[in-house]
């Protein structure tokens, strides 16, 4: 905003207009408002001095683009006017504290200063600022979720309104690594992605920030058996620039997995033992010699027939439940069950 | 007593008007600055615009030394760069030269906005004396009975033009922050500048006050108007409005604040 500010300070359009001048020992940099080309980075437009600045521009400078049209405001004003009346209004902290270009948005229309066609288009130009429900709500409960598959189908969706969850459905296959992504993160969306299992109450893997200079988030986990995991996506607690934002989703199977790894990068990964839950949560590991014996009696005995297959995937579906139930005592119990 | 000295004051003042009615003459005339206009190539031509609003201050030299003068009068330049002093021949002493000493700093009236000022705190005029005076001159710079005539214009060298163009850029800012406000003008700004400075440019939430780069081996910043006025924002936006950024680096287009309020914050500066 204040690069906003910067432009209207200056006051003289005819010298002004439309370039940013920092001159340096060594010639200079400067940024064009009016194409939005060299604006910003990615996703981070809500955030982006020059591309906010083009935004507030269009509403009163002379030009009329592809993305601008004229206003029409009442009472003789003017956008410049309107413009100026938002920004002085803007004295109330919401409770995050933080004034955002979103605040101004909201704020805009709570004043009537109304032109919504063309404030939209201009602030989908400039800020690809996306205040709208995507079409996949209502998702904001795990049975209301919206299913993505694994071949890297991108959806494009939305926080909106304020503090929206969205939920997603994928399923999947044991032993077999996936990856669900976020991406193209705009209007400063940050997201955290969590990965449930099918019921809800295991988390496979959290993520918030895949690398440390992106808002995007990664999560990698290797399901311990065939189910529908959940995915829950929503804006970090900590995040600064927007209460609202759009972003992309994806899932992916990466091939064969190792069983029971934990997710790779910051995630809290969790989740059973590999291909022996409840053998693996009673001896702690899959590298003990009876759950390795058990697997082996698994992969090359049961899985050889039709029956043996349908006798490991029950116990797939029941199993993970039995063993994130198991106390101390049990599990000492079916060690010595299967000792 | 005390009446009677006021009494006999009184009287001495109007014996020296009535004396000098005659002789009065006008200082008059108009300080400008040399601009370096930026291009998106670096600097281009120079311009010369109005120092607005500057302090004027009228001298009688005394002596052979710049310092060596006495102050006459003082005014400040009007939004135009213009000013003009009314003074008798007496004042300036016969046959004396007279200097005029203009500071990029104004009095904070009601339609003066900002003082530039050194990182010391010191605000440093540029001085017009002798052939410097009558470089448009029609007439007798040294004391002389009758009117004075006056240069009509005087120009500040290129050199000393930073803290002048500082003052230029805020000034408009703030005619037009007045124009918003009903005329009404901000409060007096203060400018941190001087040849050679490596503090940075920021605005500073706790004092309200700019700094600007003037280091002349990277950056120095006294012409780059969007630079000056920008930071001028985050003064308005502290004045006007919910403060718009969180502090830290901002750089044009990288990620930066945008329209943020952050009040109060751990953040009490504001690079720019």
């Amino acid at each position: 905003m204040n690069t906003y500010t910067e432009r209207e300070l200056t006051g003289n359009p005819l010298l002004y207009r439309s370039v940013y001048i920092d001159t340096r020992v060594s010639g200079a940099t400067h940024w064009d408002i009016e194409p939005p080309a060299a604006i910003g980075f990615p996703g981070l437009h809500a955030n982006d001095e020059i591309a906010v600045q083009s935004a507030l521009w269009d509403i009163f400078d002379p030009d009329n683009e592809t993305w601008d049209s004229a206003f029409s405001f009442s009472g003789g004003k003017t956008g410049e006017d309107a413009v100026w009346d938002v920004y002085r209004s803007l004295q109330t902290l919401p409770s995050n504290n933080q004034i955002t270009v979103e605040d101004f948005w909201f704020q805009w229309f709570d004043l009537g200063y109304g032109n919504a066609v063309t404030m939209d288009s201009i602030f989908n130009f400039h800020l690809d600022m996306r205040f709208y429900e995507d079409a996949f709500e209502d998702n904001d409960r795990r049975l209301d979720s919206t299913p993505l598959t694994d071949d890297g189908t991108t959806l494009n969706a939305t926080f909106f309104p304020e503090d929206d969850e969205d939920w997603y459905s994928l399923a999947v296959i044991h032993d077999m690594q996936y990856t669900v992504s976020t991406s193209e993160l705009v209007n400063g969306a940050d997201t955290v992605v969590t990965v449930y299992n099918r019921t809800g109450d295991t988390v496979y893997g959290t993520n918030d920030n895949r690398h440390a200079s992106t808002r995007e988030s990664r999560v990698t986990f290797t399901p311990p058996y065939d189910q529908t995991v959940y995915i829950k996506v929503v804006q970090t607690p900590s995040r600064t620039y927007a209460e609202l934002g759009g972003y992309k989703i994806s899932a992916v199977e990466d091939g064969s997995g190792e069983p029971g790894d934990p997710a790779p990068g910051d995630g809290d990964g969790g989740g059973g033992g590999g291909g022996c839950f409840v053998a693996t949560a009673a001896f702690g590991t899959m590298g003990a010699q009876n759950v390795r014996t058990l697997c082996s009696v698994r992969d090359n005995s049961l899985a050889s027939s039709a029956t043996g297959a349908d006798i490991t995937a029950y116990y797939y579906y029941v199993s993970p439940d039995i063993a994130e139930e198991m106390t101390s005592p049990i599990r000492a119990l079916v060690r010595t069950f299967i000792d | 007593m005390r009446n009677t000295l006021l009494t006999l004051s009184a009287l001495i003042l109007v014996l020296v008007a009535f004396a000098n009615s005659a002789q009065a003459g006008t200082v008059s005339g108009e300080v400008r600055y040399t601009d370096k206009v930026p291009t998106t190539s670096g600097f281009g031509d120079t311009r010369y615009l109005p120092v607005p609003y500057a302090r004027i201050e009228l001298y009688r030299k005394t002596g052979p030394e710049v310092t060596d003068a006495i102050m006459i009068s003082s005014d400040n330049l009007g939004a135009d760069g213009t000013f003009s002093f009314t003074v008798s021949n007496s004042l300036l002493g016969g046959n004396s030269d007279f200097q005029l000493r203009v500071y990029p700093d104004c009095d904070g009236g009601s339609t003066q906005p900002v003082r530039v000022l050194e990182l010391d705190g010191v605000s440093v005029p540029v001085i017009f004396q002798g052939a410097a005076m009558v470089t448009d001159a029609a007439g007798d710079w040294t004391g002389v009975a009758g009117d004075i005539d006056t240069p009509s214009t005087l120009t500040v060298s290129e050199d000393n033009s930073g803290p002048f163009n500082i003052m230029f850029c805020i000034s408009r800012a703030a005619e037009r922050v007045a124009l918003m406000e009903g005329g009404t003008f901000p409060d007096r700004v203060t400018v941190y500048w001087e040849p050679g400075s490596t503090t940075g440019t920021y605005t500073e939430s706790t004092s309200q006050s700019i700094y600007l780069l003037g280091n002349p081996t990277s950056d120095t910043d006294e012409f780059d108007d969007d630079v000056i006025v920008h930071e001028y924002g985050h003064f308005i936006s502290y004045n006007y409005t919910q403060e718009d950024s969180p502090g830290g680096y901002h750089y044009g287009e990288e990620e930066t604040c945008a329209l943020r309020g952050q009040r109060p914050g751990p953040a009490t500066s504001r690079p720019g």
